[in-house]
C-alpha cells in the first residue's frame, strides 16, 4: 500500500530544548496509526509540523508524495485535523462552525454533507445550539465533524480523548474505529493512553524525548508472552522457594514476601493461581498490567537509562 | 473568506459595544448642546462677537457634528483597536488559530482578510457616526453656516459649502482608522490574547499624539514622520481654502504606515510557530 505520509529526519528545537530529534516514519493509506509517547515526548510538536503550524528546523514531510513545504495548500486539502483541544467559536452554533471551516477547505460542501457529518459524530439535533453550551465530549465530536466535513483522506487527531469521561472515551474509540474501518480514512491518532491506542491502532510509533523508540504493527508489538501480572498475597517468607520447586520461578520478574510480579502468557495465570492456593498461599489480588504498557515502560525506561549512562 | 471574517466579527456581541459607546457619547454631546449650547457658543465667540456682527443659526447641526468629531478623536481609535487588536490574538486566545491554519489558506491571506475585515468594521463605525453624529445633529439643530474657531483664525463656512467637506473628512478619517487598524493587527501578531494589542495600540497613539502636540524643538524633528500628526489632517477640510497639498502628504504618510505595518505583520506571522 502506498504511503500517504512520509516524514524524513524531522527536528525541532525551542531555545536549547530539542522537542523532536531526527524523527522519520511513514503512514500507509488505510492505517490507523497510533502515535504514542509520554506527555512532553514531542507528539504535538510533530503533529503541528505535519500540519504546517510549526516550522521544522530540519527534515521533510511528504503528503501523498508531494513535499509539504512546496505544496502546503494542496496537502492541507487532503488532511482533516484536531490539534489538542478542538477550540471552536463558542459564540456560534455547531452548524455555523461547520459552515465556516467547510468554506475554508476550498471545496464546495453542500448542507447535506454537513448533516451527514453531524450524523456520523452523533450531534444531529444539537447543531443549532451554541458551542459554548457543549460538553467537552460534544466539542471533541464537533471537532471531528469539522475535520471530516471536506472528506479528507487523512485524519490527524491529536489526543482526541483528552478531558473525556470513560463513556466519552469509549464513544470516541468507536468513532475512530468506524472512520478507519468503515469509511476507509487513514488516521494518525496521538495519545499517551496506551490502552486506548491498543484498542484502535493498526500500526504504532512510540517516541520518547523527541526520538523514535519503536515503530511497527500493533499485532507484532503486542506479545502476549510479555503480559505482566502483579500478585498480592499475605506475607509468606518461603514463597520464592515454593515457586521455584514447580518451575514458576522462571516467569517471576520481582518478588518479596507479599508482592510478586510474573511475565507470562495470560493462559498460564489460572495454573499459577491454582498452585498458589494448593500451597496455602492466601492470594489477595491478581492484577494484569497490559502487555503494551509493560513494553512501553520497558522501552522508555531503557531509553532513560541509556540517556543517563551517556 | 472575507465574508466569513465579517460574519465572525458581527456575530460577537462585543462588536456592538463600540456602536453603543459611540452613540452614547454622541447623544451626550448633542443633549448638552441642546440644553446649554447657546451659552457654549457665546463663550466660544467671546472677542469675535465684538469685531463681527454674527446672525442666523450658529448653533446648528454642522457645528455640533464638528464638536462631536473633535471629542471622539481619541475614542474612535480605541474602538477600532478593540476589534483590530483581536483579529489575530483573539484567534490565538480562543485556540481557533491552529484549526484555522490547518485549512488550505495561506497565512498572508489570513492577515489580509483579517485586516480588510477590521477596516470594514472601522468604516461601519464611521458611517454610524455620520448617521448619529451628522444626521441626528442636522435633524435636531437644523442647518446653517458653520463657524470653525481655530486658535489663530476664525473661519465661516457657508451652509451650502459644508456637506462635501464632511464627506471628505469622513473619508479621510476612514484612512486614519485604517492606519490604527493596521497598527493593532501588527501588535496582534505578537500576542496570544487581545488585551495586549488593544492597550498597546492605544498606548502608541497616546504617546505619539503627545509628541505630535508638544511644541518642543526635539519633537518637531520627528513630528512630520509620526502617523498621529497626520491622522488629524481631516480638520483641513474645514479650512478655507482647503490645504490639499498638506492633506495629500498626510494621505501618503498614512498609506506608507499601513503598508509597513501589514507587510511586517505578514513576515512575522509567516515565520511564527503556532503553539497556542
Amino acid at each position: 500500500m502506498a504511503n500517504i505520509v512520509e516524514v524524513q529526519g524531522l527536528s525541532k528545537s525551542f531555545g536549547g530544548f530539542k522537542a523532536v530529534d531526527d524523527l522519520s516514519f511513514s503512514i500507509c493509506k488505510g492505517d490507523i496509526y497510533g502515535f504514542l509517547g509520554q506527555n512532553g515526548a514531542g507528539k504535538s510538536t510533530t503533529i503541528r509540523m505535519l500540519l504546517g503550524l510549526i516550522h521544522p528546523d530540519a527534515g521533510e514531510i511528504f503528503i501523498n508524495g508531494a513535499n509539504f513545504r512546496n505544496n502546503r495548500k494542496r496537502s492541507l486539502q487532503q488532511i482533516g485535523a484536531i490539534v489538542e483541544r478542538p477550540d471552536l467559536y463558542g459564540y456560534l452554533s455547531a452548524w455555523d462552525n461547520l459552515k465556516i471551516f467547510a468554506k475554508l477547505s476550498r471545496k464546495h460542501i453542500p448542507d447535506v454533507r454537513i448533516e451527514e457529518v453531524l450524523d456520523i459524530v452523533g450531534l444531529r439535533g444539537r447543531e443549532h445550539d451554541k458551542v459554548k453550551a457543549y460538553s467537552q465530549g460534544m466539542k471533541q465530536r464537533l471537532g471531528i465533524a469539522i475535520s471530516l466535513v471536506h472528506d479528507p483522506e487523512l485524519l490527524v487527531l491529536d489526543e482526541p480523548t483528552n478531558g473525556l469521561d470513560p463513556q466519552g472515551i469509549a464513544e470516541m474509540r468507536e468513532l475512530v474505529r468506524t472512520l478507519g474501518t468503515q469509511m476507509g480514512k487513514t488516521i494518525l491518532i496521538s495519545s499517551h493512553l496506551l490502552y486506548e491506542m491498543e484498542q484502535v491502532a493498526t500500526n504504532m510509533l512510540i517516541i520518547h524525548k523527541g526520538k523514535k523508540i519503536v515503530e511497527g504493527k500493533v499485532s507484532e508489538l503486542l506479545n502476549p508472552n510479555e503480559t505482566l501480572f502483579e500478585v498480592r498475597i499475605l506475607p509468606d517468607d518461603a514463597i520464592a522457594e515454593k515457586l521455584e520447586t514447580k518451575g514458576w520461578g522462571q516467569y517471576m520478574e520481582e518478588s518479596n514476601s507479599s508482592e510478586l510480579v510474573f511475565r507470562m502468557h495470560p493462559r498460564k495465570m489460572p495454573g499459577l493461581n491454582k498452585f498458589l492456593v494448593e500451597q496455602d498461599v492466601h492470594v489477595l489480588e491478581i492484577k494484569s498490567r497490559h502487555s503494551l504498557e509493560a513494553y512501553f515502560l520497558s522501552l522508555t525506561n531503557q531509553a532513560n537509562a541509556e540517556a543517563g549512562a551517556i | 473568506m472575507l465574508r466569513l471574517e465579517l460574519y465572525k466579527i458581527f456575530r460577537r456581541p462585543r462588536t456592538y459595544i463600540s456602536f453603543l459607546i459611540m452613540t452614547a457619547v454622541t447623544l451626550l454631546i448633542q443633549v448638552a448642546m441642546y440644553v446649554d449650547g447657546t451659552s457654549f457658543v457665546s463663550f466660544a465667540m467671546q472677542g469675535v462677537g465684538e469685531q463681527f456682527a454674527i446672525s442666523g443659526n450658529i448653533l446648528n447641526g454642522y457645528l455640533v457634528t464638528y464638536l462631536v468629531l473633535q471629542s471622539l478623536l481619541v475614542h474612535i481609535p480605541l474602538l477600532v483597536a478593540l476589534v483590530a487588536g483581536d483579529v489575530l490574538a483573539g484567534e490565538a486566545n480562543m485556540g481557533t488559530m491552529r484549526l484555522l491554519l490547518t485549512k488550505p489558506v495561506t497565512r498572508n491571506n489570513v492577515v489580509l482578510v483579517k485586516y480588510i475585515a477590521s477596516i470594514a468594521y472601522a468604516m461601519l463605525l464611521l458611517v454610524w457616526l455620520a448617521v448619529v453624529g451628522l444626521g441626528l445633529s442636522l435633524l435636531v439643530f437644523g442647518t446653517g453656516d458653520m463657524i470653525n474657531l481655530k486658535s489663530d483664525a476664525f473661519i465661516m463656512l457657508l451652509e451650502n459649502d459644508i456637506m462635501w467637506r464632511y464627506m471628505l473628512a469622513f473619508a479621510f478619517a476612514g484612512l486614519a482608522m485604517a492606519t490604527v487598524a493596521a497598527l493593532a493587527v501588527f501588535l496582534s501578531v505578537f500576542a496570544d490574547n487581545s488585551i495586549g494589542p488593544i492597550i498597546g495600540t492605544m498606548g502608541v497613539i497616546v504617546v505619539l499624539t503627545i509628541f505630535s502636540n508638544l511644541e518642543i524643538p526635539l519633537f518637531n524633528l520627528v513630528k512630520p514622520y509620526l502617523f498621529t500628526t497626520h491622522m488629524i489632517a481631516w480638520k483641513g477640510f474645514f479650512d478655507d481654502p482647503v490645504p490639499y497639498d498638506a492633506i495629500m502628504k498626510s494621505v501618503m504618510v498614512l498609506v506608507v504606515y499601513i503598508v509597513l505595518f501589514i507587510s511586517a505583520t505578514m513576515v512575522i506571522f509567516n515565520r511564527k510557530d503556532i503553539q497556542s
